[in-house]
Protein backbone atom coordinates (compact mmCIF):
# COMPACT_ATOMS: atom_id res chain seq x y z
CA UNK A 1 0.00 0.00 0.00
CA UNK A 2 3.26 2.22 1.02
CA UNK A 3 4.46 1.48 -2.40
CA UNK A 4 1.52 2.66 -4.23
CA UNK A 5 0.99 5.80 -2.89
CA UNK A 6 4.52 6.80 -3.18
CA UNK A 7 3.85 6.40 -6.82
CA UNK A 8 0.86 8.86 -6.26
CA UNK A 9 3.97 11.14 -5.31
CA UNK A 10 1.91 11.97 -2.33
CA UNK A 11 3.06 15.33 -0.46
CA UNK A 12 3.05 14.10 3.38
CA UNK A 13 5.05 10.25 2.56
CA UNK A 14 7.51 12.70 0.18
CA UNK A 15 7.85 14.80 3.27
CA UNK A 16 8.42 12.72 6.11
CA UNK A 17 11.13 10.76 4.09
CA UNK A 18 12.33 13.78 3.33
CA UNK A 19 12.46 14.91 6.45
CA UNK A 20 14.54 11.56 7.53
CA UNK A 21 16.89 11.77 4.93
CA UNK A 22 17.69 15.36 5.95
CA UNK A 23 18.19 14.38 9.46
CA UNK A 24 20.18 11.53 8.73
CA UNK A 25 22.35 13.40 6.39
CA UNK A 26 25.00 15.62 8.42
CA UNK A 27 25.69 11.97 10.29
CA UNK A 28 26.76 10.39 7.35
CA UNK A 29 28.78 13.37 6.25
CA UNK A 30 30.48 13.19 9.66
CA UNK A 31 30.98 9.45 9.22
CA UNK A 32 32.68 10.16 6.04
CA UNK A 33 35.43 11.69 7.09
CA UNK A 34 37.74 8.38 7.76
CA UNK A 35 36.94 7.43 4.57
CA UNK A 36 37.50 10.21 2.95
CA UNK A 37 41.18 10.22 4.29
CA UNK A 38 41.89 7.16 3.69
CA UNK A 39 40.88 8.13 -0.17
CA UNK A 40 42.34 11.05 -0.24
CA UNK A 41 45.77 9.27 0.69
CA UNK A 42 45.63 6.28 -1.93
CA UNK A 43 44.49 9.30 -4.19
CA UNK A 44 47.83 11.20 -3.55
CA UNK A 45 49.67 8.26 -3.53
CA UNK A 46 48.53 7.56 -6.76
CA UNK A 47 49.35 11.19 -8.26
CA UNK A 48 52.56 10.57 -6.59
CA UNK A 49 53.26 7.78 -9.23
CA UNK A 50 51.73 9.29 -12.25
CA UNK A 51 52.63 12.60 -11.95
CA UNK A 52 55.96 12.38 -14.71
CA UNK A 53 53.64 10.58 -17.40
CA UNK A 54 50.55 12.85 -16.53
CA UNK A 55 52.89 15.87 -17.05
CA UNK A 56 53.82 14.87 -20.49
CA UNK A 57 50.60 14.32 -21.27
CA UNK A 58 49.04 17.57 -19.96
CA UNK A 59 51.99 19.34 -22.00
CA UNK A 60 50.70 18.05 -25.35
CA UNK A 61 46.83 18.18 -24.25
CA UNK A 62 47.68 22.14 -23.56
CA UNK A 63 49.41 22.61 -27.21
CA UNK A 64 45.97 21.17 -28.37
CA UNK A 65 43.31 23.15 -26.51
CA UNK A 66 45.36 26.54 -27.61
CA UNK A 67 45.31 26.02 -30.61
CA UNK A 68 41.25 24.47 -29.93
CA UNK A 69 40.76 28.03 -28.43
CA UNK A 70 41.78 30.27 -30.70
CA UNK A 71 39.00 28.06 -33.11
CA UNK A 72 36.44 28.60 -30.55
CA UNK A 73 37.09 32.18 -30.06
CA UNK A 74 36.78 32.68 -34.18
CA UNK A 75 33.78 30.30 -34.24
CA UNK A 76 32.02 32.43 -31.26
CA UNK A 77 32.81 35.81 -32.81
CA UNK A 78 31.49 34.38 -36.16
CA UNK A 79 28.23 32.91 -34.48
CA UNK A 80 27.60 36.06 -32.35
CA UNK A 81 27.46 38.38 -35.55
CA UNK A 82 25.07 35.55 -37.44
CA UNK A 83 22.56 35.41 -34.33
CA UNK A 84 23.18 39.68 -34.95
CA UNK A 85 21.83 39.35 -38.31
CA UNK A 86 18.87 36.89 -37.82
CA UNK A 87 17.78 38.51 -34.53
CA UNK A 88 18.52 35.41 -32.51
CA UNK A 89 17.67 35.74 -28.87
CA UNK A 90 20.15 33.47 -26.97
CA UNK A 91 19.30 31.48 -23.82
CA UNK A 92 20.25 33.35 -20.00
CA UNK A 93 24.04 32.79 -19.56
CA UNK A 94 24.53 29.62 -16.72
CA UNK A 95 24.51 30.13 -12.90
CA UNK A 96 25.85 27.31 -10.78
CA UNK A 97 26.32 26.30 -7.50
CA UNK A 98 29.21 23.23 -6.32
CA UNK A 99 27.64 20.58 -4.26
CA UNK A 100 29.76 18.04 -2.10
CA UNK A 101 28.61 14.72 -2.44
CA UNK A 102 27.70 13.53 1.08
CA UNK A 103 26.15 9.92 0.53
CA UNK A 104 25.74 7.68 -2.48
CA UNK A 105 23.70 5.22 -2.91
CA UNK A 106 23.74 2.90 -4.96
CA UNK A 107 23.39 -0.73 -6.02
CA UNK A 108 21.27 -3.07 -8.91
CA UNK A 109 17.98 -1.57 -7.05
CA UNK A 110 18.45 2.39 -7.54
CA UNK A 111 21.20 5.28 -7.83
CA UNK A 112 20.95 8.33 -6.62
CA UNK A 113 23.08 10.53 -4.31
CA UNK A 114 22.48 12.84 -1.48
CA UNK A 115 24.54 16.51 -2.01
CA UNK A 116 25.32 19.34 0.64
CA UNK A 117 23.48 22.46 -0.69
CA UNK A 118 23.85 24.73 2.09
CA UNK A 119 21.07 27.87 1.60
CA UNK A 120 17.79 26.05 0.58
CA UNK A 121 16.73 28.56 -1.32
CA UNK A 122 19.34 28.41 -4.18
CA UNK A 123 18.34 24.66 -5.42
CA UNK A 124 14.96 23.34 -6.44
CA UNK A 125 13.58 20.17 -7.84
CA UNK A 126 14.14 19.27 -11.16
CA UNK A 127 17.43 21.45 -11.58
CA UNK A 128 20.29 20.01 -14.11
CA UNK A 129 23.23 18.32 -12.08
CA UNK A 130 26.68 18.43 -14.13
CA UNK A 131 29.87 16.76 -13.01
CA UNK A 132 33.08 19.07 -14.81
CA UNK A 133 31.71 17.53 -18.13
CA UNK A 134 28.61 16.67 -19.12
CA UNK A 135 24.96 15.74 -17.15
CA UNK A 136 24.78 13.56 -14.72
CA UNK A 137 21.77 13.72 -12.99
CA UNK A 138 18.87 15.89 -11.91
CA UNK A 139 17.53 17.14 -8.42
CA UNK A 140 14.62 14.92 -7.22
CA UNK A 141 14.22 16.85 -3.80
CA UNK A 142 15.46 19.54 -1.67
CA UNK A 143 15.06 18.77 2.38
CA UNK A 144 16.73 21.05 4.41
CA UNK A 145 19.84 21.76 3.08
CA UNK A 146 20.15 18.39 1.14
CA UNK A 147 19.46 17.24 -1.87
CA UNK A 148 18.61 14.09 -3.67
CA UNK A 149 19.90 13.82 -7.15
CA UNK A 150 18.79 11.28 -9.60
CA UNK A 151 21.32 9.44 -11.71
CA UNK A 152 21.10 9.50 -15.57
CA UNK A 153 22.05 5.24 -14.75
CA UNK A 154 18.78 5.30 -11.94
CA UNK A 155 15.99 3.54 -13.58
CA UNK A 156 13.79 6.46 -12.96
CA UNK A 157 15.50 8.79 -15.09
CA UNK A 158 14.55 9.25 -18.67
CA UNK A 159 16.24 11.52 -20.38
CA UNK A 160 15.18 13.72 -24.01
CA UNK A 161 18.54 13.64 -25.99
CA UNK A 162 20.17 14.39 -29.47
CA UNK A 163 22.41 12.94 -31.57
CA UNK A 164 24.97 15.76 -31.81
CA UNK A 165 25.69 14.35 -35.74
CA UNK A 166 22.57 14.13 -36.81
CA UNK A 167 19.84 16.02 -34.42
CA UNK A 168 18.59 12.39 -34.27
CA UNK A 169 15.69 12.34 -31.10
CA UNK A 170 15.47 9.91 -28.31
CA UNK A 171 15.01 9.47 -24.46
CA UNK A 172 18.21 8.12 -22.59
CA UNK A 173 16.66 5.63 -19.87
CA UNK A 174 19.08 4.42 -16.99
CA UNK A 175 18.31 1.24 -16.21
CA UNK A 176 20.24 0.65 -12.75
CA UNK A 177 23.19 -0.51 -14.52
CA UNK A 178 26.04 2.18 -15.26
CA UNK A 179 25.32 2.10 -18.86
CA UNK A 180 22.15 3.43 -19.67
CA UNK A 181 19.77 2.93 -23.05
CA UNK A 182 18.37 4.83 -25.83
CA UNK A 183 14.69 4.13 -26.41
CA UNK A 184 12.37 5.36 -29.24
CA UNK A 185 14.67 5.43 -31.86
CA UNK A 186 13.44 4.95 -35.59
CA UNK A 187 14.09 1.46 -37.39
CA UNK A 188 16.27 3.73 -40.05
CA UNK A 189 17.99 5.21 -37.52
CA UNK A 190 21.39 6.43 -38.59
CA UNK A 191 22.97 6.17 -35.02
CA UNK A 192 27.20 4.96 -34.99
CA UNK A 193 29.76 3.81 -31.96
CA UNK A 194 31.17 6.99 -30.60
CA UNK A 195 28.67 9.68 -31.64
CA UNK A 196 27.91 12.12 -28.74
CA UNK A 197 24.31 12.44 -26.87
CA UNK A 198 23.37 15.65 -25.70
CA UNK A 199 20.06 16.94 -24.82
CA UNK A 200 17.56 17.76 -26.68
CA UNK A 201 15.60 20.06 -24.79
CA UNK A 202 12.43 18.87 -25.24
CA UNK A 203 9.84 19.02 -21.63
CA UNK A 204 11.85 22.18 -20.73
CA UNK A 205 14.03 20.29 -17.74
CA UNK A 206 17.31 20.30 -19.41
CA UNK A 207 18.16 22.98 -21.40
CA UNK A 208 19.74 22.44 -25.46
CA UNK A 209 23.36 21.00 -26.04
CA UNK A 210 24.32 19.66 -22.65
CA UNK A 211 26.67 16.31 -23.33
CA UNK A 212 25.96 14.13 -21.78
CA UNK A 213 27.90 10.81 -23.16
CA UNK A 214 28.74 8.82 -26.04
CA UNK A 215 27.27 5.66 -28.24
CA UNK A 216 28.84 2.79 -27.65
CA UNK A 217 27.36 -0.66 -28.23
CA UNK A 218 24.81 -0.58 -31.36
CA UNK A 219 22.36 -4.04 -31.57
CA UNK A 220 19.03 -4.98 -32.77
CA UNK A 221 17.49 -4.80 -28.65
CA UNK A 222 19.45 -2.03 -27.55
CA UNK A 223 22.00 1.16 -27.87
CA UNK A 224 24.14 1.82 -25.16
CA UNK A 225 25.62 5.07 -24.12
CA UNK A 226 28.40 5.01 -22.05
CA UNK A 227 28.14 8.50 -19.49
CA UNK A 228 31.14 10.98 -20.32
CA UNK A 229 31.10 11.48 -16.12
CA UNK A 230 32.81 8.94 -13.77
CA UNK A 231 29.84 8.15 -12.24
CA UNK A 232 31.32 6.39 -9.62
CA UNK A 233 33.55 8.85 -8.44
CA UNK A 234 32.20 11.58 -7.94
CA UNK A 235 33.04 13.73 -4.97
CA UNK A 236 31.54 17.03 -6.21
CA UNK A 237 28.44 18.19 -8.73
CA UNK A 238 27.50 21.48 -10.12
CA UNK A 239 24.22 22.51 -9.64
CA UNK A 240 23.18 24.62 -12.66
CA UNK A 241 20.73 27.27 -13.30
CA UNK A 242 19.62 28.65 -16.62
CA UNK A 243 17.17 30.32 -15.09
CA UNK A 244 14.40 28.74 -17.97
CA UNK A 245 12.76 26.51 -15.38
CA UNK A 246 10.81 28.43 -13.93
CA UNK A 247 9.60 30.37 -17.48
CA UNK A 248 8.92 26.85 -19.21
CA UNK A 249 7.10 25.91 -16.30
CA UNK A 250 5.09 28.85 -16.19
CA UNK A 251 4.56 29.05 -20.11
CA UNK A 252 2.84 25.40 -19.79
CA UNK A 253 0.76 26.45 -16.50
CA UNK A 254 -0.61 28.98 -18.80
CA UNK A 255 -1.28 27.20 -21.71
CA UNK A 256 -3.12 24.66 -19.87
CA UNK A 257 -5.55 27.01 -17.91
CA UNK A 258 -6.20 28.47 -21.46
CA UNK B 1 17.07 9.44 42.08
CA UNK B 2 19.88 10.38 39.93
CA UNK B 3 21.11 6.72 40.10
CA UNK B 4 18.27 5.24 39.13
CA UNK B 5 17.06 7.24 36.45
CA UNK B 6 20.85 7.13 34.90
CA UNK B 7 20.07 3.13 35.40
CA UNK B 8 16.68 3.38 33.47
CA UNK B 9 18.60 5.46 30.71
CA UNK B 10 21.44 2.92 30.43
CA UNK B 11 18.72 0.10 30.32
CA UNK B 12 16.51 1.97 27.51
CA UNK B 13 20.26 2.14 25.45
CA UNK B 14 21.23 -1.49 26.30
CA UNK B 15 17.91 -2.05 24.87
CA UNK B 16 18.28 0.01 21.45
CA UNK B 17 22.05 -0.97 20.74
CA UNK B 18 21.61 -3.86 18.40
CA UNK B 19 19.17 -1.07 16.26
CA UNK B 20 21.38 1.85 17.11
CA UNK B 21 24.04 -0.70 15.45
CA UNK B 22 22.14 -1.46 12.88
CA UNK B 23 21.54 2.58 12.37
CA UNK B 24 25.32 3.14 11.83
CA UNK B 25 26.27 -0.09 9.93
CA UNK B 26 23.47 1.52 7.26
CA UNK B 27 24.42 5.08 7.53
CA UNK B 28 28.27 4.17 6.58
CA UNK B 29 26.99 2.36 3.62
CA UNK B 30 25.74 5.10 2.15
CA UNK B 31 29.47 6.90 2.54
CA UNK B 32 30.86 7.53 -0.85
CA UNK B 33 33.48 4.96 -1.79
CA UNK B 34 34.97 6.43 -4.87
CA UNK B 35 36.09 3.13 -6.00
CA UNK B 36 35.14 1.24 -9.06
CA UNK B 37 31.76 -1.12 -9.31
CA UNK B 38 31.25 0.68 -5.72
CA UNK B 39 27.92 1.13 -6.99
CA UNK B 40 27.52 -3.04 -7.01
CA UNK B 41 29.38 -3.67 -4.57
CA UNK B 42 27.63 -2.45 -1.72
CA UNK B 43 26.42 -5.25 0.99
CA UNK B 44 22.93 -4.86 2.44
CA UNK B 45 23.93 -4.71 6.08
CA UNK B 46 21.23 -4.02 6.81
CA UNK B 47 19.94 -7.83 6.01
CA UNK B 48 22.95 -9.29 8.02
CA UNK B 49 21.59 -7.12 11.26
CA UNK B 50 18.41 -8.25 10.97
CA UNK B 51 19.21 -12.05 10.25
CA UNK B 52 21.42 -12.30 13.16
CA UNK B 53 19.58 -9.54 15.67
CA UNK B 54 16.19 -12.17 15.10
CA UNK B 55 18.01 -15.04 15.47
CA UNK B 56 20.44 -14.12 18.82
CA UNK B 57 18.35 -11.45 20.59
CA UNK B 58 14.85 -11.43 19.71
CA UNK B 59 13.82 -9.85 22.85
CA UNK B 60 16.04 -6.63 22.02
CA UNK B 61 15.29 -6.80 18.36
CA UNK B 62 11.11 -6.91 17.72
CA UNK B 63 9.25 -6.21 14.70
CA UNK B 64 9.11 -2.16 15.39
CA UNK B 65 12.93 -2.14 15.10
CA UNK B 66 12.65 -4.25 11.77
CA UNK B 67 9.96 -1.49 10.53
CA UNK B 68 11.97 1.32 11.70
CA UNK B 69 14.84 -0.21 9.95
CA UNK B 70 12.85 -0.10 6.43
CA UNK B 71 11.73 3.21 6.98
CA UNK B 72 15.20 4.34 7.38
CA UNK B 73 16.42 2.89 4.15
CA UNK B 74 14.09 3.74 2.41
CA UNK B 75 14.22 7.45 3.17
CA UNK B 76 17.67 7.23 2.51
CA UNK B 77 17.51 5.49 -0.71
CA UNK B 78 15.27 6.22 -3.73
CA UNK B 79 13.65 2.71 -3.61
CA UNK B 80 9.64 3.41 -3.45
CA UNK B 81 8.75 3.46 -0.01
CA UNK B 82 7.79 0.40 1.69
CA UNK B 83 9.85 -2.11 -0.58
CA UNK B 84 12.57 -2.10 2.33
CA UNK B 85 10.10 -2.43 5.23
CA UNK B 86 8.30 -4.90 3.19
CA UNK B 87 11.58 -7.30 2.68
CA UNK B 88 13.09 -6.55 6.45
CA UNK B 89 9.61 -7.56 7.54
CA UNK B 90 9.86 -10.86 5.44
CA UNK B 91 13.61 -11.57 6.59
CA UNK B 92 12.40 -11.23 10.06
CA UNK B 93 9.52 -13.69 9.63
CA UNK B 94 11.86 -16.30 7.96
CA UNK B 95 14.38 -15.74 10.39
CA UNK B 96 11.91 -16.75 13.65
CA UNK B 97 10.40 -19.25 11.84
CA UNK B 98 13.37 -21.50 10.68
CA UNK B 99 15.87 -19.43 12.65
CA UNK B 100 15.47 -22.50 15.45
CA UNK B 101 17.22 -24.90 12.63
CA UNK B 102 20.50 -22.91 12.60
CA UNK B 103 20.83 -21.19 16.00
CA UNK B 104 22.62 -23.42 17.66
CA UNK B 105 24.87 -24.91 14.82
CA UNK B 106 28.20 -24.07 13.77
CA UNK B 107 28.65 -20.65 12.24
CA UNK B 108 28.58 -21.92 9.15
CA UNK B 109 25.37 -23.13 9.22
CA UNK B 110 24.05 -19.50 10.54
CA UNK B 111 26.04 -18.69 7.31
CA UNK B 112 24.75 -20.79 5.26
CA UNK B 113 21.10 -19.99 6.83
CA UNK B 114 21.71 -16.18 6.07
CA UNK B 115 22.88 -17.21 2.33
CA UNK B 116 19.14 -18.84 1.64
CA UNK B 117 17.31 -16.27 3.45
CA UNK B 118 18.44 -13.44 1.73
CA UNK B 119 18.70 -15.04 -1.78
CA UNK B 120 14.89 -15.13 -0.89
CA UNK B 121 14.63 -11.55 0.63
CA UNK B 122 16.99 -9.89 -2.81
CA UNK B 123 14.32 -11.77 -5.12
CA UNK B 124 11.25 -10.34 -3.15
CA UNK B 125 12.93 -7.11 -3.53
CA UNK B 126 13.84 -7.13 -7.20
CA UNK B 127 10.10 -8.84 -7.95
CA UNK B 128 8.34 -5.94 -6.02
CA UNK B 129 10.68 -3.14 -7.68
CA UNK B 130 10.07 -4.79 -11.04
CA UNK B 131 6.18 -4.31 -10.29
CA UNK B 132 6.83 -0.88 -9.30
CA UNK B 133 8.61 -0.08 -12.67
CA UNK B 134 6.98 -2.48 -14.42
CA UNK B 135 10.38 -3.89 -16.00
CA UNK B 136 12.37 -6.30 -14.95
CA UNK B 137 15.31 -5.15 -13.52
CA UNK B 138 18.71 -5.48 -14.50
CA UNK B 139 19.56 -8.95 -12.15
CA UNK B 140 23.71 -8.48 -12.70
CA UNK B 141 23.56 -5.28 -10.58
CA UNK B 142 21.23 -7.08 -7.87
CA UNK B 143 23.17 -10.85 -7.66
CA UNK B 144 26.35 -9.11 -7.10
CA UNK B 145 24.97 -7.02 -4.43
CA UNK B 146 23.97 -10.74 -3.24
CA UNK B 147 27.24 -11.98 -3.03
CA UNK B 148 28.97 -9.33 -1.59
CA UNK B 149 26.09 -9.22 1.27
CA UNK B 150 26.88 -12.73 1.93
CA UNK B 151 30.44 -12.45 1.70
CA UNK B 152 30.21 -10.22 4.17
CA UNK B 153 27.96 -11.26 6.64
CA UNK B 154 30.97 -13.12 9.09
CA UNK B 155 32.60 -9.63 9.06
CA UNK B 156 29.57 -8.13 10.16
CA UNK B 157 28.32 -11.12 11.96
CA UNK B 158 31.79 -10.59 13.99
CA UNK B 159 30.72 -6.97 15.00
CA UNK B 160 27.35 -7.73 16.28
CA UNK B 161 28.98 -10.58 18.06
CA UNK B 162 31.38 -8.31 19.49
CA UNK B 163 28.49 -5.95 20.73
CA UNK B 164 26.53 -8.49 22.59
CA UNK B 165 29.78 -10.47 24.47
CA UNK B 166 30.59 -6.37 25.47
CA UNK B 167 27.48 -4.70 26.63
CA UNK B 168 24.56 -7.16 26.28
CA UNK B 169 25.73 -10.76 27.70
CA UNK B 170 24.34 -10.08 30.99
CA UNK B 171 21.16 -9.59 30.80
CA UNK B 172 20.79 -12.57 27.60
CA UNK B 173 17.52 -14.26 27.08
CA UNK B 174 18.08 -18.06 25.78
CA UNK B 175 15.09 -18.84 23.66
CA UNK B 176 13.81 -22.50 24.09
CA UNK B 177 15.03 -24.82 21.25
CA UNK B 178 12.29 -26.55 19.32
Amino acid sequence: MLMMLSKADTYVLNKTTGMISATLSPIIRIMQFPAQMVYLGYEKARDIIKVYSQNKQLREENIKLMILKNKVRTLEAENRLLGEMLNYISLPEAAYITAKVVAEEGDGFSHSLIVYVGDENRVYKDQVVMSDESVVGRVENVNGKYARVILITDINSKIPIIIERNRERAILSGDNTLIPKLLYTSLSTDIKEGDIVVTSGVAGVFPVGLPIGTVKNISKEKIEIVPMADIERLEFVKIVDYGIYHDVMNFSQENKEK
Amino acid sequence: MDDSLSDIICYQLKKMLPLLCTIVLILLMYTPFHFPLSKFLRPDVAMICIYFWTLYRRDLFGLFSVAFLGVVADSLGLVPLGVNIFVFVVIYVMSISYGWFVNTKPFAVSWTGFAVISFAAFVVKWFLMSIYYSCFLSVLGIFSGYIVTVLIYPLIARLNIFVQNKFLASDEVIYEQR
